[in-house]
């Protein structure tokens, strides 16, 4: 009886077998391989919010590229990772799409804390990493292989100091999250100010991940200054400027990635932050906000969503060029930058693979919405 | 005015690591073996409550009681299902069980309710000022749910006789058990009250801030500090020292350090304080000097350890 059913089973087994492999073998026949790249975004935890605006503004791109022929007649596919914000989760997911899925190009990540231990394990391993979002100056030392499309902080905190200055300010407090983005913008901003003649009251740098920051807030405004120069990840600014507001603390807030800051905090706690953006002027601006509220039915949530649009187009034009060889297409990143106008403008980059003129606007947060600063 | 500010913040605080040290010294008292996975139950009682007032539409003051008997069901059960398995085990295995569970616990939360920070759907307000003082209406609430509970918990532990049995059985398991006790439905109870209050803990501070997977699991070590530094397994201890370590680290973090460096000679402009990242490690430094004193915690039986 047992043979019975075991010869039963074979002979099933070997028939699907047979099967499926004669069903997959008709498919590929019709079907071309996609080239694929992968892209590492926060698509959970503190900046659920901004990795998710990165992801949507690759989809346009990807979908816009395809519609256009693809690259070399090959459909462009992206590999979606989720690094939680947490460096030890984005290694992970970089270990993976170059491990396994063998890509030639990563775009991401969005946290310069990730993206350093990403950016240094793709350059050990030869794969170009395309930064859309991450702007220590930290990133400058990685290696030839990571090219970024946002310019890094030496120009942001500067800007960002000058912006307190020119309000009135003389006496400020500074409130950053302590990782490599955090601390680039804290030493920019102090140094300019101080330079300035302006007087850093006290400055903080927050422990991320936590539920709790009065103890932090607290202590910038123990001295009483009259503006806090901050940057804060999504979740994390939702739960610090509600904790202000509720503790009633008086200063004016300046806002480093202000779009980062207020993206989903309530909209009555970050009344009147002003702050900077790097902004998107390029003609082809206007085009991709019609792309993507086309695609997704709403506005850009942040501007990272265009920076990371900008990214998968220059992965696609440099493949498109160099082919599929890791080493050429790091080659050839330098040359399609200077001649691609994208959504965020001119994206040429310096000697260092890192963007050389970076535009920042002016912002406010007025009735639940960031609106130029006038 | 700063430092009346940092004890009101203290009370608060000590409060909320009192309602959680409670369950921990408890089960510590009568099983004998630190429960890792504590804190954990403060996670669920907060995510519970959090479920019943976001998709039932549960007004919060009705689904927190709910929430938090839900919770003292979950850890009634759980014990059942695992610890009690491995009562005759020792406490190293209980040990190792709990901190498996308590991976567990969190690992299950995030994948329900995903990694990102959530609320209580309840207005923001605007902190009242009284006195120098600032407090939020959330706040008040802790101030007067806090003590309300454990003054009930003192009652139930001196009035009743579950409350006698408790603390026959805490003293000495086979004793009690010798006496006609029935040891196994203290043991349940205790489970039931010492979740409960964990879940409470965890509903004021998630009410109080945030709710986050891990939120259970970053108060963890300040639990553990608060119950050993009280003396494990004395509840009033677990009171006493809850306050005593949220006082501390609040003043700790606003007391200006360059006063004493001055009276040296060497003074600094703007003063020297204590970053408000270390404030984990300022109840660590008072446990190590009290227990250099006490070892068996402020409220520790004489003879222990």
């Amino acid at each position: 009886m047992k043979t019975i059913y075991v010869v039963c089973l074979v002979v099933v087994v070997a028939f699907l077998t047979f099967l499926i492999t004669f069903w997959q073998k008709g498919k590929v026949e019709v079907k071309v391989e996609p080239v694929k790249i992968a892209a590492i975004f926060p698509l959970t935890g503190g900046s659920a919010a901004e990795g998710q605006d990165e992801k949507m503004g690759a989809e346009v791109a990807m979908d816009e590229i395809n519609a256009a022929g693809g690259i070399f007649g090959r459909r462009l596919e992206i590999i979606f990772e989720d690094d939680e914000l947490r460096p030890a989760a984005g290694t992970d997911a970089a270990h993976k799409v170059i491990d396994v899925n063998k890509v030639p190009v990563i775009v991401g990540t969005f946290s310069s804390g990730v993206t350093l231990p990403v950016a240094e394990y793709a350059q050990q391993q030869g794969v170009v990493v395309i930064n859309p979002a991450s702007t220590s100056p930290k990133l400058r030392e990685v290696g030839d292989y990571l090219f970024s499309v946002m310019g890094l902080d030496d120009l942001m905190g500067k800007e960002l100091a000058k912006f307190a200055w020119e309000r009135g300010h003389r006496k400020a407090a500074v409130l950053v999250p302590n990782n490599p983005f955090g601390i680039g913008v804290q030493e920019n901003v102090s140094k300019t100010f101080k330079d300035m003649g302006g007087t850093i009251t006290d400055s903080v740098a927050y422990e991320m991940g936590k539920i709790d920051y009065r103890a932090e807030l607290g202590r910038v405004f123990g001295k009483k200054p009259q503006a806090l120069l901050y940057t804060a990840y999504g979740e994390e600014s939702k739960i610090i400027t509600k904790q202000a507001y509720e503790l009633g603390y008086k200063a004016e807030w300046f806002g480093a990635y202000l779009t980062m800051c207020t993206s989903v905090s309530l909209p009555e706690a970050v009344e009147g932050h002003l702050g900077l953006e790097p902004g998107y002027f390029g003609p082809q601006a206007e085009n991709f906000r019609k792309l993507f509220m086309k695609k997704h039915g709403r506005e850009p949530a942040t501007s990272f969503s265009a920076y990371a649009y900008d990214a998968v187009w220059l992965a696609a034009l440099s493949i498109g060029k160099a082919g599929l060889d890791r080493k050429a297409i790091k080659d050839a990143m330098p040359i399609v930058a200077t001649h691609y106008r994208g959504a965020t403008g001119d994206v040429t980059f310096d000697k260092d693979g890192q963007r050389a003129n970076q535009d920042y606007s002016k912002l406010k947060y007025t009735r639940g919405k960031v609106e130029p600063y006038k | 005015m700063i430092l009346t500010q940092s004890l009101v913040n203290g009370v608060i605080r000590g409060g909320e690591l009192a309602l959680l040290a409670i369950g921990l010294t408890m089960i510590y008292g009568i099983l004998k073996f630190a429960n890792f996975s504590h804190t954990e139950f403060a996670t669920i009682g907060a995510y519970l409550a959090f479920m019943l007032t976001t998709t039932l539409r549960i007004n919060i003051f009705f689904s927190a009681p709910i929430a938090v008997m839900l919770t003292g069901l979950v850890a009634v059960i759980v014990d059942k299902l695992t610890f009690k398995k491995l009562r005759q085990a020792g406490s190293v295995s209980l040990m190792v069980l709990s901190i498996g569970l308590s991976i567990c616990f969190r690992s299950s939360i995030q994948s329900i309710w995903g990694a990102q920070i959530r609320g209580y759907p309840i207005d923001i307000f605007r902190g009242m000022e009284f006195l120098g003082i600032r407090i939020t209406p959330i706040q008040i609430i802790i101030l007067i749910v806090a003590p309300v509970c454990m003054l009930l918990f003192h009652l139930l532990l001196i009035k009743t006789r579950i409350g006698k049995a408790m603390r026959a059985t805490s003293d000495n398991l086979i004793l009690a058990q010798a006496s006609g006790i029935n040891t196994d439905g203290v043991i349940m109870w205790v489970w039931f009250i010492g979740a409960s209050f964990a879940a409470i803990g965890g509903i004021l501070i998630g009410l109080e801030t945030q709710l986050r997977p891990n939120m259970g699991f970053a108060i963890l070590l300040p639990v553990f500090a608060t119950a050993i530094l009280g003396g494990i397994g004395s509840v009033y201890g677990a009171m006493m020292g809850g306050m005593i370590l949220g006082i501390v680290e609040n003043i700790g973090i606003s007391f200006d350090f360059g006063i004493l460096i001055n009276i040296v000679g060497i003074s600094r402009p703007g003063g020297i304080f204590i970053s408000p990242s270390y404030k984990p490690a300022i109840s660590f430094a008072i446990l190590i000097i009290i227990l250099l004193v006490r070892p068996g915690g402020i409220f520790g039986k004489r003879g222990d350890r």
